[in-house]
């Protein structure tokens, strides 16, 4: 029987590191190969203190918990500005590095590593020494489950929303006023401490710290258990520890040839297996939103057709109205001498203009004119090299984007960017801040589960914001008539309803400017005049708006002035009518007539 | 006496470099065209070296021909790898297909290795491309090995730099790296592309590990730590640059390794290579950003008409 | 997946039916490795009986007909090696060695032994205290290791479930003494080998007078093992050169020989195991370094990776020497294992071969007594009650070799070591010694 109880110990130990590498690379989106090195911080912390400073275990636990967890801040630092295919290596890096001190210092027993000389003992809690298997059943049990109810309660929350968005598209979550930053540093911080955890469990298991026990072919193995058991899954990942931990023990029953040859047989088997399993069943045992138990299942990330529907009804009725609700025509966004240039190229050069409230600016002009990139200089996503930006009377040039768009100012982007395999309401939901002055509301300094505080020791408070949260989603998505569909992952809605979506998801930011980057294109003609009645009514509630458009129709229709831009300077600015009354404006905007 | 001691490194450095430079270049090839995590780049690495010295040694063959053997093995097994294992791997995951490749291919790996360890036996081989003299410049001493592997790597590179750049069959393969939808418009099959990919990267990756196995001996562990320095070589160099600049990376990594040997004891160079390389990601991006956004505004600019 | 979630299609769609044929490739690989397995007769014992006649072995080993030999009795007896990995080769020839033994202690009227292989993977620390743990559960009284004890792992599992362990692999080299249950059944490597190789060398050559120690990274041990070099060299009046860590395992030594060139020592003094000696010479001889070397091992494969490299190779340790079996116990082995397998045997072989009998010494003095032989405590008090055994090693023409133990240490207390010549895959042996250098003779 002990037999089967130290099978299952391993399983839990490993269910541990996969259930934390989920939350980083299942939802988070950030492949990290080092999870094994933070096992090792966490397992050589506890050997080394059991050893030299003959430490209990529960202190130990502790200190390797929170070594690895501030490695796991130290090391997302630098990985907040990489690239995803850089972060892989950055992993790779520390790794290897923390390896490489565990296996070369003599004082960490170099590369024997180092043997406890007693057991676990878990006192003041009953147990007493965990010599057995069987003995070590109930308090792996128990640290297993704490791991899955944290990453659980993280995962599924509005935190678990954000995290998600980063995973789908960094820079739209960012765009919606997401600390993305400080979220990746909280998540890598806490996943890292988990494998630290694990690690000082499996220090105690096995009663030896050494590289190889927590070696790189080591987190590659977690990392085939975490997939195969399903990204974003958690009971998925206790299945895949479950399942691949189990092999080996199989197989060695199963295959009973000549030693010699039986133990290499085996590994040929699993690595087939590895194969094999994969292929039948990619998405992993149990998918994101899948549940073993039916109650709860969040919808399908791959939808099968996409569901055409009419042109919508934009229903007005319910809008909210615009933040700090002030006069019409006031000035809201004032731009004096905005300049970039890319290495010889000035892509925008000395522009002054302002935006006021309850009025479209159409910005227009030819190609490569540069309009897009103001609409990135205003939201930060690209540092001016002059110029100055006062929103609302406030400097926020230089600010980042998800700075600016808890300010009061947001962009919507020309291929819409919607979170495809979240649903409608998740999609807007995502924009929906509820900001909150409390410093120790963080990472977020926003109420509800996005910031840490409230996600675990304020439940109630959590709930409710999620609860008003999804009110608004669901109001904002009947005001663009697409009710129906809030449960439909957004990447079924066909381009027009995804459209729609993006709009009701920037109404939910409830910023004051809104820059529109084309907001008709793409879509056929009887739903450009539903679009443009939303972002008509969008303008008589109060929001300052700026659109790009190239379709003469759309920009006659909607804008109140105009802006022509050539070559990254602003050469005409005025209402519709004068600008098409110039001939020389008409010969550049639509070629020789 | 410290300079001789130096320069000797550095001539290792040199060796090694090159070495990883050719990993490099081989993984990155395929990294960069396909997106495929390869790391049954160690099977074909270790493949190839086998089926050399066995020839040599059990079948008599030349060395010239038992390479050209191991290589046509380690470029069928590639493509085998690709065609049967991770293109319809690929299609059924979807959006998953960059981990589920990974995955399988880790399999391959066990797998493959553990069967050559059956057939085989962990025995050491040995395998000779080049009778083996000593050499010496100066105060430096090297082998006619060395020199061969030195030759051989920069001419493969610089072979590879040149069809990518002047051949059809290059721009082709460069088209699918860039944009494969739009390859396929333009008339190029990204699926025959992916399998040329993959049979020139494992030549590349069976060149290093014949090279390999003749330098030390032939394992079926040898593609272990070898397939963790092609990853890192192939994206510090950047899987969409010119082989030559991935092949630099490489020079650099075996560099840094060699020379911090002045320092360090052996057990620690790794520690100096992988700090050396998060020191470069750390301070690297403050230009790859301007880079980066450079980029993403000349896509955001340039959109449908 | 384009952005909408529609699936871009790079040829004709996938059908599930591509599943099935690569599941029948691997069903049919997995069939044809198992028969290609089980048809490899060079390692399965072939004859049964192991090659000899039980009565044999008996007069051999100078068994009393009335002593309780355990006929009948079923006996699990552990056996931890590297199955799979780069070790996997030394793993097989151990093996070869205790199956080997268990067949003549069967014939012989011995208990019937059955051997629980375990695998660790070639020095996994994870592999081996799972090893451990699974044979202490399954009840295992004695177990047979390597690698020190997987490098420590098997230490806890051992003392928990007092399973009575002989390595005969490693020994107990500086890190394993005295661990409960746990015996080291070779000489301390590098400790013992070098004060013969130092005194070989003043022996031998008096223009030696500086050595370099090159020693791969044992951790906390390298204070040790540096202690008694430098003791060692007090004792013979030779000079410390330098000393050169590496790693286990490396392959390039090329920072390492770039240093021995400036340091330029007399004779160079190579602890390194398995294949790395190989490797190290090759390197050191490619960049025209000529002094002599005397390493801590030798095995057929690293002389096949090193080739030419290994002329002038020499090396220091209690090798088993197949070529002048010393005893009438060690001619017996060497026939039947060249029969059985159809190889000469070489240390890994003759270790395990003889800790296996050294297990069937043991039961046999707990069945004198009476006692319980599937208690690891009750092997353990019989083997420190007298610990000396029975060895291939050592001994003369008359008489068998002895392998004694400490009871402080658990290491060796009497093994023969020598000075041997690689002489191209013959090893010639030139001087002989006993532990710490004790007693040293060059061979005439």
């Amino acid at each position: 029987m002990d037999y089967w109880f130290d099978i299952l110990n391993l399983v839990l130990i490993f269910s541990i590191f996969t259930i934390s590498l989920n939350l980083l690379v299942g939802y988070a989106g950030q492949v990290s190969v080092a999870h094994a090195a933070f096992g090792a911080i966490g397992g050589y912390i506890a050997a080394y203190l059991s050893a030299k400073a003959d430490c209990g275990f529960w202190t130990v636990l502790a200190t390797g918990t929170a070594g690895a967890g501030i490695v796991g801040v130290v090391m997302s630092l630098p990985a907040l500005r990489l690239a995803p295919e850089y972060l892989v290596l950055l992993t790779i890096a520390v790794s290897s590095i923390v390896l490489t001190i565990v296996g070369a210092v003599p004082a960490l027993g170099g590369a024997y590593g180092m043997v406890a000389d007693r057991a676990a003992d878990l006192s003041p809690l009953s147990g007493g020494e965990l010599l057995f298997p069987h003995q070590w059943v109930l308090p792996l049990i128990g640290f297993t489950v704490f791991t899955y109810l944290v990453c659980h309660r993280m995962g599924e929350s509005a935190f678990g929303r954000v995290l998600r968005g980063i995973r789908d598209d960094e820079v739209a979550t960012r765009a919606l006023g997401c600390n993305i930053f400080a979220t990746k540093v909280v998540v890598f911080g806490l996943t890292s401490a988990f494998a630290g955890l694990a690690g000082v469990l499996l220090y105690f298991y096995n009663q030896i710290a050494s590289p190889s026990v927590y070696g790189l072919n080591v987190s590659l193995k977690i990392f085939a258990m975490t997939i195969f058991g399903g990204l974003g899954n958690f009971a998925g990942s206790i299945l895949g520890a479950a399942v691949l931990q189990l092999l080996q023990p199989m197989l060695e029953k199963i295959v009973r040839l000549d030693p010699g040859h039986a133990f290499l047989i085996q590994l040929v088997i699993y690595g087939l297996g590895l194969v094999v399993l994969v292929r039948v069943r990619p998405q992993g045992l149990l998918p994101e939103g899948a549940s073993l138990w039916h109650w709860r299942r969040r919808p399908q990330a791959t939808p099968a057709t996409v569901v055409e529907t009419d042109a919508p009804a934009i229903s007005p009725a319910g809008a909210s109205p615009s933040r700090g609700a002030g006069q019409m025509d006031e000035t809201i966004l004032k731009v004096r001498g905005l300049s970039k240039s890319f290495g010889g190229i000035h892509a925008v050069r000395g522009l002054d203009f302002d935006l006021s409230r309850g009025r479209i600016t159409a910005l227009v002009g030819p190609n490569g004119a540069g309009k897009t990139t103001v609409f990135n200089l205003l939201t930060g996503a690209l540092t001016p090299d002059a110029g100055s930006i006062e929103l609302l009377g406030e400097n926020v040039r230089g600010l980042p984007p998800d700075r600016i768009a808890r300010k009061g100012m947001v962009r919507s982007f020309q291929d819409v960017r919607l979170f495809s395999r979240m649903t409608a309401a998740e999609n807007v939901m995502l924009g929906i801040h509820e900001a909150a002055a409390e410093f120790w509301r963080w990472p977020s300094g926003t109420r509800g589960g996005e910031n840490l505080v409230d996600l675990f020791l304020r439940p109630g408070e959590a709930r409710r914001v999620e609860e008003r949260a999804r009110t608004h989603a669901l109001e904002l998505l009947h005001l663009v008539g697409l009710a129906s569909f809030a449960e439909t992952p957004a990447g079924a809605l066909s381009f027009g309803q995804q459209k729609l979506v993006s709009f009701a998801r920037l109404l939910g930011t409830d910023a004051d400017v809104l820059l529109l980057d084309e907001p008709a294109s793409g879509i056929d003609s009887r739903w450009v005049d539903g679009i443009l009645d939303l972002v008509a009514f969008m303008r008589d509630a109060g929001k300052t708006i700026c659109i790009v458009e190239h379709s003469l129709h759309v920009v006659e229709r909607l804008a109140d002035t105009a802006i022509f831009m050539e070559l990254g300077r602003i050469t005409a600015q005025g209402t519709i009518a004068e600008l098409t009354r110039d001939p020389r404006l008409a010969e550049v905007y639509f070629g020789t007539v | 006496m410290w300079l001789q001691q130096v320069a000797q490194l550095a001539v290792a450095g040199v060796v090694n470099g090159s070495f990883y430079a050719l990993l490099g270049v081989g993984f990155g090839i395929i990294l960069g065209v396909t997106g495929r995590f390869h790391y049954a780049f160690a099977l074909v690495f270790t493949l190839a070296a086998f089926v050399t010295s066995t020839l040599e040694s059990a079948a008599g063959w030349p060395a010239a021909l038992a390479a050209a053997a191991g290589l046509v093995v380690a470029a069928l097994l590639g493509v085998a790898i690709e065609r049967f294992i991770y293109r319809p791997l690929a299609l059924f995951s979807g959006p998953l297909s960059l981990l589920t490749v990974f995955i399988s291919s880790l399999g391959v790996t066990i797998a493959g290795v553990n069967l050559i360890t059956l057939i085989w036996s962990a025995e050491s081989r040995t395998l000779t491309l080049v009778p083996l003299i000593s050499l010496q410049a100066g105060d430096v001493t090297f082998t006619s090995l060395d020199l061969f592997l030195v030759a051989t790597t920069w001419a493969l590179i610089a072979a590879l730099a040149l069809l990518l750049r002047a051949t059809d069959l290059g721009r082709a393969i460069r088209a699918a790296r860039g944009n494969p939808a739009l390859a396929r418009i333009m008339g190029t099959d990204p699926g025959r592309i992916y399998l040329v990919v993959f049979a020139i990267g494992s030549v590349l990756c069976g060149t290093a590990g014949i090279l390999n196995g003749a330098r030390f001996a032939v394992l079926p562990d040898m593609g272990d730590r070898p397939v963790v320095f092609a990853f890192v070589v192939a994206f510090l160099g950047g899987t969409h640059r010119s082989p030559f600049v991935i092949g630099i990376a490489g020079l650099f990594i075996g560099l840094v390794e060699s020379l911090s040997g002045y320092w360090v004891t052996p057990q620690w160079t790794s520690l100096v290579v992988f700090t050396v390389l998060f020191a470069y990601l750390i301070l690297h991006p403050l230009d790859l950003r301007a880079l980066r956004t450079l980029v993403a505004a000349a896509r955001l600019s340039t959109r449908r008409a | 997946m384009n952005r909408h979630g529609q699936r871009l299609p790079l040829a004709a769609a996938p059908s599930r039916r591509l599943r099935w044929p690569s599941v029948a490739v691997a069903a049919g690989l997995i069939g044809v490795v198992s028969l290609g397995g089980g048809a490899r007769a060079q390692d399965a014992t072939t004859s049964g009986t192991g090659g000899v006649a039980g009565d044999q072995i008996k007069k051999v080993l100078g068994l009393k007909t009335d002593e309780k030999l355990g006929t009948g009795m079923k006996f699990k007896l552990g056996i931890v090696l590297a199955m799979t990995g780069p070790g996997s080769y030394y793993g097989r020839i151990q093996g070869n060695g205790a199956k080997l033994a268990v067949a003549q202690i069967k014939a012989a009227g011995g208990p019937d032994i059955e051997l629980v292989f375990k695998d660790h993977k070639s020095a996994d620390a994870q592999a081996g205290a799972r090893a451990a743990k699974e044979l202490g559960i399954d009840g295992v009284p004695a177990v047979l290791s390597s690698y020190v004890g997987d490098i420590g792992a098997m230490f806890p599992g051992v003392k928990q479930y007092k399973m009575l362990t002989l390595d005969g692999g490693g020994g107990t080299s500086d890190f394993g003494q005295g661990k409960p249950f746990f015996w080291g059944m070779r000489a301390i490597e590098p400790d013992d080998d070098f004060s013969g190789a130092l005194k070989y060398w003043k022996a031998t050559d008096p223009k030696i007078k500086r050595v370099s120690l090159v020693y791969f990274d044992q951790g906390p041990a390298n204070e040790i093992v540096l202690k008694n070099f430098n003791t060692a060299l007090k004792d013979t009046g030779l000079e410390l050169a330098s000393t050169e860590l590496t790693t286990i395992g490396a392959t390039d030594y090329s920072a390492t020989i770039a240093r021995l060139k400036t340091a330029n020592p007399d004779a160079i003094f190579l602890f390194g195991t398995g294949v790395d000696p190989g490797y190290f010479m090759k390197q050191l001889v490619n960049a025209g370094l000529k002094m002599p070397v005397i390493g801590a091992e030798y095995i057929s494969d690293a002389a096949e990776v090193a080739g030419s490299a290994f002329d002038n190779y020499m090396f220091a340790t209690d090798w088993f020497d197949a070529a002048r079996p010393s005893n009438p116990w060690s001619k017996l082995f060497l026939a039947s294992y060249v029969k059985e397998f159809n190889l000469q045997p070489e240390i890994n072989a003759a270790n395990y071969y003889e800790d296996t009998f050294a297990i069937w010494e043991l039961i046999r003095r707990v069945l004198a007594k009476g006692g319980n032989v599937n208690s690891g405590e009750e092997l353990q008090n019989a083997l420190m009650a007298d610990p000396k055994f029975r060895s291939v090693y050592g001994g003369s023409a008359t008489e068998l070799g002895v392998i004694a133990l400490d009871t402080t240490s658990h290491s060796v207390k009497q093994r023969p070591l020598g000075v041997y010549k690689a002489n191209g895959g013959k090893p010639i042996p030139v001087a002989t010694f006993d532990l710490g250098g004790a007693n040293f003779q060059l061979v005439k």
